[in-house]
């Protein structure tokens, strides 16, 4: 039995990480290039990538490497791309556990490797750590300092009587 | 005992000085002005340097989506007030909010007034999704029906429970054509059903 085919990846930081070809797939841009360059023993450049988020990265691709892959235009009304879209496995919820630094440089990397899957537990991680909360401690949460000037205050202190008792 | 003239002298010297002090005061307030203004502007650029301040704008109104909508792209409950909550976190937040026009296309009757009217203007062209719910007690004509009416042409899923058919029927005299979905219920508590 032969063995699986394989790629080299390159992270920003210069680190190579050698994977089957399967794994390093689940990122369409991965996919791409190969498809574009074809077969080669050079490694592919990932530069928006370091080390550490790409193993990271490349760790929940191992996991997935079998998942089929979603479709472009996925219809929502289906009751499993819904399920999908609502829910987070006890596996990935584990995976992105991981401190917000972390949480959003996967994102990022999810996003320019193209790996919809990942972006999408990414988004819900972020959505999940925002919802029932105040805008005091959303900023709080993601240390942003309120920059609004006192004529905005004035504004969205006005545009919360929308929200009231309704 | 200072003699007229030195009190006529006084009083001039008091005029200048009153108006020296307003100059003053208004150099005060404009300086105050301006440096609130540098504060902000440093703030934002400092708030931009974050890491969630480094996210595209589609990640984050991928994020904002997930908040707002259900999978179905139906509203979540208390959308109005997850929606100005999210607006009420940054300046960089507020704007990006505003200008996606899918997050202000769902509109109901039972929506602040001046909640409707800014989703109208601010969802510009999007499809619109509304929902009317009516009472026994209404006249042939309804306020909220005749502001989503100048919208018709983006009409797009409308729920509209009536008690009074009158009141629908007047609504449905012109063509609706991008309509994709049309929930008429002589109940004055349906349910919303908007994006199938």
């Amino acid at each position: 039995m032969s063995a699986a085919p394989q790629v080299t990846l390159e992270s920003s930081d210069g680190e190579k990480f050698k994977v089957d070809k399967e794994v390093a797939e689940r990122s369409v841009l991965i996919k791409n290039m190969i498809e574009d360059v074809g077969e080669s023993d050079n490694p592919i450049p990932l530069p928006n990538v370091n080390a550490s988020v790409l193993k990271k990265v490349l760790e929940y691709c191992e996991h997935h490497r079998g998942d089929p892959l979603p479709a472009a235009d996925a219809d929502p009304s289906n009751d499993d791309n819904r399920k999908r879209a609502t829910e987070i496995s006890d596996w990935d919820q584990k995976f992105i556990q991981v401190d917000q630094e972390m949480l959003f440089e996967i994102i990022l990397a999810a996003n320019y490797m193209d790996i919809k899957p990942l972006l999408d537990v990414g988004c819900k991680t972020v959505a999940n750590m925002i919802k029932g909360k105040t805008p005091e401690e959303i900023r709080k949460l993601f240390n942003i300092v309120n920059d609004f000037t006192p004529e905005e205050e004035a504004q969205i202190k006005k545009e919360n009587e929308w929200a009231e008792d309704r | 005992m200072p003699d007229l003239d030195s009190y006529g002298s006084l009083s001039d010297s008091l005029e200048i000085m009153d108006q020296r002090l307003q100059r003053m005061a208004d150099f005060k307030a404009a300086f105050n002005d301006s440096v609130s203004r540098d504060v902000v502007k440093h703030v934002r650029h400092r708030n931009s340097l974050l890491r969630i301040g480094k996210l595209p704008a589609e990640i984050l109104q991928t994020i904002f989506n997930l908040l707002l909508f259900s999978p179905r792209g139906r509203r979540k409950s208390r959308f109005v007030s997850r929606l100005t909550t999210l607006r009420a976190v940054s300046w960089s937040w507020r704007d990006l909010i505003g200008r996606t026009p899918s997050f202000w296309a769902h509109v109901s009757s039972e929506d602040h007034k001046d909640f409707v009217s800014e989703a109208l203007e601010r969802s510009s062209q999007a499809p619109l999704h509304f929902k009317h719910i009516g009472k026994h007690a209404d006249g042939p004509e309804s306020p909220f029906l005749d502001t989503v009416l100048p919208h018709l042409h983006r009409w797009e899923s409308v729920a509209i429970h009536q008690p009074n058919v009158h009141v629908a029927a007047k609504y449905f005299s012109a063509p609706a054509l991008k309509i994709n979905t049309i929930l008429l219920s002589s109940l004055a508590n349906g349910t919303y059903q908007p994006g199938r």
